[in-house]
């Protein structure tokens, strides 16, 4: 495997906490009143849930 | 004690899975804890879970209900100038003879909007006197019913202190703090259950079970930072209430002392009959702070304040300060600033878990990423404690091994 997917495996509590890392510090972001920091805060915090239904779809059987 | 390994991928191990780490893993006292710890500290909090997760998902939207319902008045734009806050007061105690103000609340997204707090004779705290809005441009009062008593209001006590007050508050925070520990310990022990499985995959046609604890694994990673921002902003806000005793208990009773009033007998002495108008107080708290905005003033002689002063909070200019409160001490007699204290740390805290628990301040976009988010924590917390419910059955009519939870 590769990729993300190599990751995921070879190291699941890394990859989990990195995830978490890209959503907490996104957020945090956001609390900033520069438009910017909201506009970059929401892609982070919001790109695990869309790597993952991304990834999900990719992975689905016709 | 050698427990069978949890490698779900129903294929023979081949020489380059690893999976003799895997199984020595799964052997080892850490999993074993860790599953244990994640299981027993789930299935505990879950129930409670289910219910903060849809009643947050309602009051996300709280705002716009509000509104929607007709619970909050709508905002007129007009140009005319906002009333000063003593003329507000004063009409506010005409309608509401014989009560007293405790508070007056500034709302600084609505300025035309002005919350008095009135109270009977006696009653010193915020949390029982009656909210009065009005009109800060015509003095109008505008009607709309106790946010405590509105449908929201109900949701929102339920979910904050499950109509308990103090006590459920520290409930919800044990049960943040289980939902906490399920989520770390979930960390340590999904990686075995995803050997061998590409990110995003589900394996279908294998029974419902293996194919539900690849959903709770692959969501239960996806919303990980979420979940524990919420749970961990969710435990200091259930000790917001403790904190604020302990503020009156301390910084509080610090202030007082040290501000002691001189002994009672001149023509300003009866404190509990302010000499100065509010809009003097207001205007000396704020130039004690430049551009910090007033956002409460708890009038002399309640909970909150010393019987001599105002205890006036101010909101700051921008940014991280936005969220936090100083505290001007203004003197009800002459309107002098006594002192402005920050807020303790524990406090400063409590402020900050507040937009991150609640995820109101991005706007639309941010409200539907949270409810997202919360739906899809209430899908694992519900499918984890089927995956529970339904591991004995499993175990009988499949060769799989173990369920995670």
């Amino acid at each position: 495997m590769k990729g993300v997917s190599a990751m995921w495996q070879r190291h699941p509590a890394q990859f989990a906490l990195g995830l978490s890392a890209l959503t907490i510090a996104g957020l945090l972001m956001m609390l900033s009143d520069a438009a910017l920091c909201k506009s970059v805060g929401f892609v982070l915090s919001a790109l695990p849930s869309l790597m993952t239904a991304y990834n999900y779809r990719k992975h689905r059987r016709p | 004690m050698l427990r069978r390994s949890p490698d779900v991928s129903g294929k023979p191990a081949t020489g380059g899975d690893r999976r003799p780490s895997a199984t020595r893993f799964t052997a080892s006292r850490t999993f074993r804890i860790g599953l244990w710890l994640h299981r027993w500290s789930g299935l505990v909090a879950a129930p409670f879970f289910l219910v903060l997760c849809l009643t947050g998902t309602v009051l996300i939207f709280h705002e716009e209900i509000d509104e929607w319902a007709g619970w909050e008045p709508a905002v007129e734009t007009t140009d005319a100038p906002l009333l000063p806050l003593a003329t507000l007061t004063a009409g506010a105690l005409a309608r509401e003879p014989g009560k007293h103000i405790v508070a007056v609340a500034l709302d600084e997204d609505h300025p035309e909007h002005v919350t008095v707090n009135l109270a009977a004779p006696g009653i010193r705290t915020i949390a029982v006197a009656a909210p009065v809005l009005l009109d800060a441009r015509s003095g109008a009062y505008l009607p709309r019913p106790d946010p405590r008593t509105t449908p929201l209001g109900i949701l929102l006590r339920l979910h904050a202190n499950w109509f308990l007050g103090l006590p459920g508050q520290l409930a919800g925070g044990v049960v943040a703090l289980l939902v906490t520990i399920c989520l770390i310990s979930g960390v340590v022990v999904y990686g075995p259950y995803v050997r061998g499985l590409a990110f995003g995959a589900i394996r279908r046609g294998r029974g419902e079970a293996l194919r539900q604890r690849d959903l709770h694994n692959l969501i239960g990673v996806a919303t990980l930072g979420w979940t524990l921002l919420v749970s961990v902003t969710g435990i200091a806000l259930a000790l917001g209430g403790v904190g604020i005793l302990a503020w009156q208990a301390t910084e509080l009773q610090r202030l007082v002392r040290s501000h002691a009033p001189a002994p009672a007998g001149g023509a300003n002495g009866d404190t509990r009959a302010p000499s100065v108008s509010l809009d003097a107080v207001r205007a000396a708290a704020e130039a004690a702070r430049p551009g910090w905005r007033t956002t409460l003033m708890i009038f002399p002689d309640t909970a909150l304040s010393t019987d001599r002063h105002y205890t006036v909070l101010l909101a700051g200019p921008s940014g991280l300060q936005k969220r936090l409160f100083e505290v001007a001490l203004v003197d009800a007699r002459d309107a002098r600033v006594a002192e402005v204290a920050r807020l303790p740390w524990y406090l400063t805290v409590v402020r900050l878990s507040q937009p991150l628990h609640f995820g109101d301040y991005g706007s639309w976009p941010l409200k539907i990423l949270w409810c997202a988010l919360s739906w899809a924590a209430l899908f694992i917390t519900g499918n984890g404690a089927w995956l529970w419910w339904t591991r004995g059955r499993s175990r009988r009519t499949s060769p799989m091994p173990a369920d995670p939870v």
